[in-house]
């Protein structure tokens, strides 16, 4: 394991998690892992470009925002058993991307 | 889910409009605070306002939209953070609509903290009478709307019932309302650019997602409607006055406010949208404030600007700030200052830097509201201008 896991403690409680990574991933290899039902997209924050993911109406990823963290955040029409579901298949290609 | 047809218009002083109507950024910390402010006296009949206040405001912006359709109504709701609202039951008679995710139904249970015992959804209520009698040819108080189901207390969707009827005298928005005056805000802090400011929290693109909420800086936004905090704050405080607690009405707004500034200033002192966007331009307190001061006035809140600020006092002026200019259009001049959210703001913001440490990231939890926030040298705010009362800016004075 090359990463670690917080819940955001704010007010999305039980909605955001905070994965520090030891070091860094290429965005199309997490791309290729989480799979092509997952869309691509990318903002401009700042002086940052991040790099978002969306599963509509189940999750968001966004890499970029910190150095070496990524934030994967569940929807809210997402029920628990498909959170568990999206949370499990993110860490997966999380650690396919950081193997890579 | 229909793309919404119209654009937020951005304005002089970070003021931004949609089909005509004002719309500010607030989150749902504070949409909890004020309607459980202004609900704290039941006889005050403020639930029929809020729907009201609701329903004026959809309509309103749906006329300066193009399209008499419920596609349009549909899309407007997700597009400003509100959640997903189906209206295809609804008819020129009436019916019903439905919401399968709404930030009143869903996320305001977080900023309580506690399970609700009463619906949440009022404003769901409001916003499916007002877009149901503009996409059927109705008046704006055509529909009256009855919750019958809602998800912050329990219901698996939301559901709002709604029925026909004539109400000859209803409220009307003021749209824009007036531009204050030809004052220029001064540059108070050289590290702070605002038009980028501007420009970086607009490539935010802070709208709605699928889901039609906006889950960002930490909290669950909404660009919500100005007409509607405005008239939900004074007609508030018009019917305290009415039984002699206008002085505690004020109060009780602005301690909305504090609450506001704890938890949207503090969740974004500590997001990492904040970091991304101010990077390393907040190395002390007083560059805190500052960029606090200048993200907010690219949330459409006016031009907030810092004239003096110390570990002791700080003065704030507002340039075009929504409730003094919302005041004025609705009730013409005022004879005490009004902006309330933010005075509150500036309290909070002050206290969360100077009392607070803030910028340290601390948790934000209630043993830390209660610490910052009853500490006995806590900062007190004090409304020295209003532009509501003809003055060409307002001015808010934070001190210990």
């Amino acid at each position: 394991m090359s990463f670690e896991r917080f819940a955001d403690p704010r007010c999305q409680r039980g909605l955001t998690f905070v994965y520090r990574l030891d070091h860094s991933i290429d965005p199309g290899d997490f791309s290729l892992a989480i799979g092509p039902d997952v869309a691509r997209s990318k903002q401009v924050w700042g002086s940052r470009e991040v790099q978002i993911w969306i599963a509509p109406k189940r999750f968001e990823c966004q890499l970029g925002v910190r150095d070496l963290e990524l934030r994967f955040m569940h929807r809210f029409s997402a029920s628990a058993e498909q959170r568990v579901i999206d949370r499990s298949r993110f860490e997966e290609a999380l650690s396919t991307a950081l193997r890579r | 889910m229909s793309k919404l047809k119209g654009q937020v218009q951005e304005q002089g002083f970070g003021r931004r409009s949609l089909g005509g109507e004002p719309l500010v950024y607030h989150c749902n910390f504070y949409n909890y605070w004020l309607q459980k402010t202004v609900l704290l006296v039941d006889d005050l009949g403020m639930e029929e306002i809020i729907q009201d206040a609701a329903a004026a405001s959809a309509f309103a912006c749906l006329k300066g939209l193009s399209g008499q359709d419920s596609a349009q109504a549909e899309a407007l709701f997700a597009y400003l953070g509100f959640g997903q609202i189906d209206l295809s039951e609804v008819t020129a008679a009436g019916g019903h609509a439905t919401t399968s995710v709404s930030h009143y139904g869903q996320c305001l249970s977080s900023a309580a903290g506690v399970p609700f015992a009463k619906p949440q959804s009022r404003f769901d209520a409001g916003f499916a009478a007002g877009a149901g009698a503009w996409a059927h040819g109705r008046l704006a108080s055509g529909f009256g709307a009855s919750i019958q189901a809602c998800m912050s207390v329990g219901a698996e969707q939301g559901k709002v019932g709604l029925k026909g009827r004539v109400q000859p005298d209803f409220m009307q928005t003021y749209g824009m309302g007036p531009a204050s005056t030809d004052a220029r805000p001064p540059n108070t802090w050289a590290a702070v650019d605002q038009a980028a400011v501007d420009q970086a929290v607009q490539a935010l693109h802070l709208v709605g997602n699928e889901e039609g909420l906006i889950p960002r800086f930490g909290v669950m936004l909404t660009q919500h409607f100005a007409h509607f905090y405005n008239r939900l704050s004074f007609e508030f405080l018009r019917r305290m006055s009415h039984t002699g607690m206008r002085m505690a009405g004020e109060h009780l707004l602005i301690d909305a406010g504090y609450r506001c500034a704890f938890h949207t200033f503090g969740g974004i002192f500590n997001s990492a949208e904040w970091e991304a966007l101010m990077g390393s331009k907040v190395a002390s307190r007083e560059a805190g404030a500052h960029s606090m001061a200048s993200i907010v006035s690219a949330l459409g809140w006016g031009r907030w600007r810092l004239v003096e600020i110390s570990d002791r006092r700080a003065v704030l002026r507002l340039y075009d700030d929504y409730e003094s200019l919302g005041y004025q259009a609705m009730y013409g001049a005022a004879s005490r200052p009004v902006a309330f959210l933010a005075a509150g703001g500036l309290g909070g913001l002050m206290n969360l830097l100077y009392l607070g440490d803030v910028l340290d990231k601390p948790v934000l939890d209630n043993d830390y509201f209660e610490r910052v926030f009853e500490h006995p040298d806590a900062f007190a705010v004090h409304q020295t201008k209003s532009i509501a009362m003809g003055d060409a800016y307002s001015e808010i004075v934070a001190d210990r």
